[in-house]
């Protein structure tokens, strides 16, 4: 720790204040918090898995993840698996225990983080916290969830659960009905047209077409989103996101160690974590997420950078308005821009930032237990320069995870340390 | 208390006012956690709205609904359902009716 960092009247300092001053503390690095780079990654494709378990799903991207990091297992000191709900999906508690058992890691603290669809950001931002901090060298962070094997009505009803369920469920109100609230309103507030937003289903599953892990294969239309079935409208089928199974998993260590371990390591120089609202009724606007805004400005400030600094991005498209949405709140574009922006073909691999060149949730797949990470892997691949849909050289990348009715957001900042 | 103030959907705020759905564990705008009774007002503005075709599961034997989300006073909302004349029948700023529907639901109807 450097001289004069903790101020003396560090205990009189109401809850706020210290928050705002810890905040501080870690982006302007006054502790002397460690670097911490991803070694090795690895997935599960993103498909129904209707004939293998959940713990299968995590045991794969876990395996994948050692071997590519090329450490001996015995190494890894702890691991956070992120998971919404195997319990009520598929009858099945105690995930992080039961992946560390299978994966051999021996007696190691082994923690499930939750936070809906952000479950596995939040896996991520406790792996490069413990490391950072130094109290962890070696952390393997999974996500992972299996959804194929329940019907639509339950998988719906789960998924309604991640909002508040005493004020807005009891009205009836689902996800895709959320964010069919949220559309109307950011057409009415800015003017955005259908087209603009079937752009994003377009360009995303344009993208994961030629995605080898994407689940979804076939390209669409913008006409072919608009005249699809209404789930919650103006939201129709090709807004929403598929559900999905699978499971990601990564190794984390200091990046002093990281560059003798890897020859590619990707460096996490930005981490941001943060709740918003819990019920539609406590948002003060429908067309922004304070969770998103509070988590982006954590990251860019802890790395020390600017959204027009930004390479590339895979960010929360759990439909396709939240891409919308979420491109405006990370400061990529201007409230109201994000739609011209995606329609004129901005966001698009070979466009000046491109956004979600996995395909995204809508067509990569949205295992809410696994999307955090598998945001970040896609990451890790364009900055090593491996990824199927390869940007242009990209620098810097950022993951953005949102999880719940805006409940919570995690966004990392990623960066190449070769 | 009479029996009406009990199943009401909505309570206030004792510090500032806020109108807040009866669940409500602390104030959205002040974070008070004392509360006193309030009844709905009858009329609201539809602030959002949209039409679930795939409600969870048995919810109003999953026939589709409309959730509206109708503003009582300037950011102030609260969430109602529309099971009449579901197809086509609001737009954003339209003056909805509020009743209390055989639910327990605040129920909006359009005027």
């Amino acid at each position: 720790m450097k001289n004069g960092a903790i101020p003396d009247n560090i205990n009189q300092l109401n809850a706020e204040e210290r928050i705002e001053f810890l905040f501080n503390f870690l982006a302007l690095e006054v502790l002397d918090m460690r670097d911490v780079s991803i070694i090795g990654v690895g997935t599960t494709p993103f498909s129904k898995h209707k004939e293998r378990g959940i713990a299968d799903l995590s045991l794969e991207a876990g395996r994948k993840a050692i071997e590519d990091a090329g450490i001996d297992k015995s190494k890894i000191e702890a691991l956070y698996l992120g998971n919404y709900a195997a319990e009520a999906l598929v009858g099945q508690g105690s995930l992080a225990a039961i992946t560390g058992r299978n994966l051999g890691l021996g007696q190691i603290p082994c923690t499930r983080t939750e936070g809906a669809c952000a479950s596995a950001g939040i896996a991520l931002r406790e792996s490069f916290l413990t490391i950072a901090a130094g109290i962890y060298d070696v952390v393997i962070a999974v996500g992972a969830e299996q959804m194929s094997t329940c019907s639509t009505g339950v998988v719906t009803s789960v998924l309604a659960g991640a909002g508040d369920t005493t004020m807005d469920n009891i009205y009836g109100l689902t996800f895709p009905g959320f964010f069919g609230l949220v559309l109307r309103k950011h057409m009415e507030e800015f003017g955005t047209t259908r087209d603009q937003v079937s752009c994003v289903s377009v360009k995303n599953h344009h993208n994961g077409a030629t995605n080898p892990i994407a689940y979804l294969k076939d390209e669409i239309t913008v006409e072919g989103v608009n005249e699809s079935r209404f789930i919650a409208d103006p939201l129709t089928l090709y807004d929403c996101c598929p559900i999905t199974d699978g499971a990601v998993a990564m190794v984390l260590c200091p990046s002093d160690m990281a560059r003798d371990l890897c020859k590619k390591p990707v460096k996490v120089v930005g981490s941001g974590h943060a709740i918003g609202t819990t019920s539609i009724l406590q948002m003060e606007s429908f067309t922004t997420f304070p969770a998103t805004l509070k988590a982006a400005e954590m990251a860019y400030q802890m790395a020390g950078v600017k959204p027009e600094d930004i390479d590339v991005v895979e960010l929360h498209d759990c439909f396709t308005i939240a891409e919308i949405v979420d491109s405006e709140d990370l400061g990529l574009f201007e409230k109201g821009e994000g739609g011209p922006a995606v329609e004129s073909g901005r966001t698009a691999v070979d466009g000046e930032l491109p956004i979600n060149p996995s395909g995204g949730l809508i067509s990569r797949g949205h295992p809410v237990g696994a999307t955090g990470l598998a945001q970040v892997y896609e990451l890790v691949l364009q900055l090593k320069g491996e990824a199927a849909n390869q940007v242009k050289n990209p620098e810097l990348g950022l993951a953005h995870n949102l999880g719940g009715s805006g409940a919570v957001s995690t966004v990392h900042i990623l960066s190449k340390d070769f | 208390m009479n029996e009406q103030t009990v199943t009401s959907p909505i309570k206030k705020c004792q510090q500032c006012g806020r109108m807040l759905p009866q669940a409500a564990l602390s104030c959205f705008s002040c974070g008070a956690y004392e509360f006193e009774a309030a009844e709905p007002p009858d009329s609201g503005k539809v602030y959002s709205y949209t039409t679930i075709r795939v409600p969870p599961e048995g919810f109003n034997d999953n026939q589709p609904y409309n959730v509206v989300v109708v503003e009582i006073a300037e950011g102030m909302r609260l969430l109602a359902i529309q099971t009449e004349d579901v197809e086509g029948s609001l737009e954003i700023n339209d003056s909805v009716g509020l009743e209390m529907g055989a639910t327990g639901l605040l129920t909006a109807k359009k005027r």
